[in-house]
């Protein structure tokens, strides 16, 4: 009786220490995986600003508006106010996948009234010495900024063709829903290639 | 998994603190001082004890008594009193060795617990960090285009377009078949997107209504209608499960056409159901014949447009 009682005791000091033992390894891949997935999640809402503008006057047909053009760091880049037909305002973007991401470089604004064809281009007002302002930021690497001006380069050439590329225009909506004179909306990248359009 | 937490934190609310105790005072300097000075206190209680005994014999057996303690007797009693508790531990080494096991289990199954409930809650946490990533992960096809023929002479593209109208992502039966002067064409539609909050939850979902074609050279106000209604009119954006749509149990088509307007038209309500934004959304590409291209929504925001293959 005493035999079994001691060899019990053995037996569950023993259970406890590998248990005790076996845990935190358990225990640390688990926290690696929380980690991963809070990164991925961090990846998945991870958004940028490369565009803030203001409607300063809107009649029938005819649409004035002040854009602005920030870096990653939210700094100014350039300022353009200008007047062009229509009732809707279009924010046309060229949107690449880089690195399983995709970043989107202003390409247009038009209207509903202007075809894209004979839209304002807005490249060269955030183009500085062939670097996109718009993907500035102090961590930047010299690497990174090599490879975005080189990405910038074949996307101002049309005869270049690059993979995993489509164009995204937002816009408001006559009658529906427009944006208002006096109102600054901001224009929101999303790393899944989606752009929107937020009422600042 | 709820109910198994519970049950470690009744089972340790109470093994928890004395295990606690017992590890701060073994493994922590502070408490090895504490001991050492609870020891020093326990000895000289026993030592003064000792000598006022003695004192107290000295002046009770003489009436000449002084009570006067030798200072041989005192470091007698100073080395008896250091050691006699260690002499006792000795010769009471099974019950001592007893209580040190007892009280090793107690800290080890208490380390256990707390492993286990450590285990649990990370497990519970894991699941709800993999449903919000898959939530927000999720994309739901809107269309496919599939182009006929680019004409370089009369700079027209034909295009074939099939809309998806649910989370299953089976086509309807409506394609419509569409031809546009140029080359890069605009795929337009009307955009409702929710917060990020609501969507990993599950409960919503972004909206889109396909509404107009237009291209390079034909301005949007020139562009050709969308086809995005089923035989009944209704957009195909409601062909999805009522569960699917954004929570509504609405059971016909005006409670869902007049929640849709309501979201649209009315800011205070589509705040309160967790609309970050509503716009306008063309997606574009200079398409090539032959292929298909499919243009997806996705749930962080927006629509992207990709080629059928890369899929």
């Amino acid at each position: 009786m005493k035999k079994s009682i001691l060899f019990g005791i053995v037996g569950i000091v023993a259970l406890l220490l590998v248990f005790n033992y076996l845990m935190p390894s358990c225990l640390r891949n688990q926290e690696d995986k929380i980690l991963n997935l809070e990164n991925v999640i961090d990846n998945l809402k991870e958004e940028s600003n490369p565009i803030v503008f203001k409607i300063t006057e809107k009649t029938e047909g005819t649409i004035s508006y002040k854009v602005m053009f920030l870096d990653e760091d939210g700094n100014k880049i350039n300022t353009i106010e200008e007047k062009i037909d229509g009732n809707e305002l279009f924010f046309d973007f060229f949107s690449v996948k880089v690195n399983d991401k995709y970043i989107a470089f202003p390409d247009k604004i038009f209207t509903d009234a202007v075809p894209a064809a004979n839209g304002n281009d807005l490249k060269e007002l955030y183009n500085k010495d062939g670097f996109p302002m718009v993907f500035y930021s102090e961590k930047i690497t010299d690497e990174s900024k090599a490879a975005l001006s080189d990405l910038f380069t074949k996307i101002k050439d049309p005869n270049q063709e690059i993979k995993e590329q489509f164009g995204s225009v937002v816009h408001d909506m006559h009658g529906i829903k427009s944006f208002e004179p006096g109102y600054t909306y901001k224009i929101i990248v999303h790393t899944k290639g989606g752009i929107e359009i937020i009422e600042d | 998994m709820e109910n198994s937490l519970e049950i470690l934190q009744q089972i340790n609310w109470f093994l928890k603190p004395v295990s606690d105790f017992l590890i701060f005072m073994v493994g922590t300097t502070v408490g090895r001082v504490i001991m050492l000075l609870l020891f020093l206190f326990y000895f000289f209680i026993t030592y003064m004890h000792s000598i006022n005994q003695r004192k107290a014999l000295g002046k009770g057996s003489s009436s000449y008594g002084t009570g006067f303690v030798p200072f041989q007797t005192k470091i007698y009693f100073f080395f008896r009193d250091l050691f006699a508790p260690l002499l006792k531990m000795i010769v009471h080494l099974p019950v001592v060795l007893g209580v040190i096991v007892t009280l090793g289990l107690l800290v080890g199954v208490s380390s256990a617990l707390q492993n286990m409930q450590a285990f649990a809650e990370n497990q519970k946490e894991i699941e709800q960090l993999g449903t919000i990533v898959k939530q927000l992960d999720k994309r739901y096809k809107v269309a496919s285009i599939k182009v006929e023929k680019t004409d370089y002479v009369n700079k027209t593209t034909s295009l074939e377009i099939e809309y998806f109208g649910n989370s299953l992502q089976s086509p309807s039966e409506n394609k419509q078949n569409i031809i546009i002067q140029g080359f890069d064409i605009y795929f337009d539609a009307m955009v409702l997107n929710f917060e990020y909050s609501a969507i990993q939850d599950g409960d919503k979902h972004n909206l889109v209504l396909p509404y107009r074609i237009f291209s390079e050279v034909v301005a949007a106000k020139d562009g050709i209608k969308l086809n995005y209604f089923d035989n009944d009119s209704i957009p195909l954006i409601y062909k999805r499960e009522a569960s699917e749509i954004y929570g509504l149990s609405a059971e016909d088509y005006n409670a869902r056409m007049d929640d849709f307007t309501r979201l649209i038209f009315d800011e205070d309500y589509a705040r309160k159901m967790g609309v970050r934004s509503f716009q306008g959304n063309a997606v574009h590409k200079r398409l090539a014949e032959g292929k298909i291209y499919d243009i997806w929504i996705e749930q962080t925001g927006g629509l992207v447009l990709k080629q059928a293959t890369l899929f």
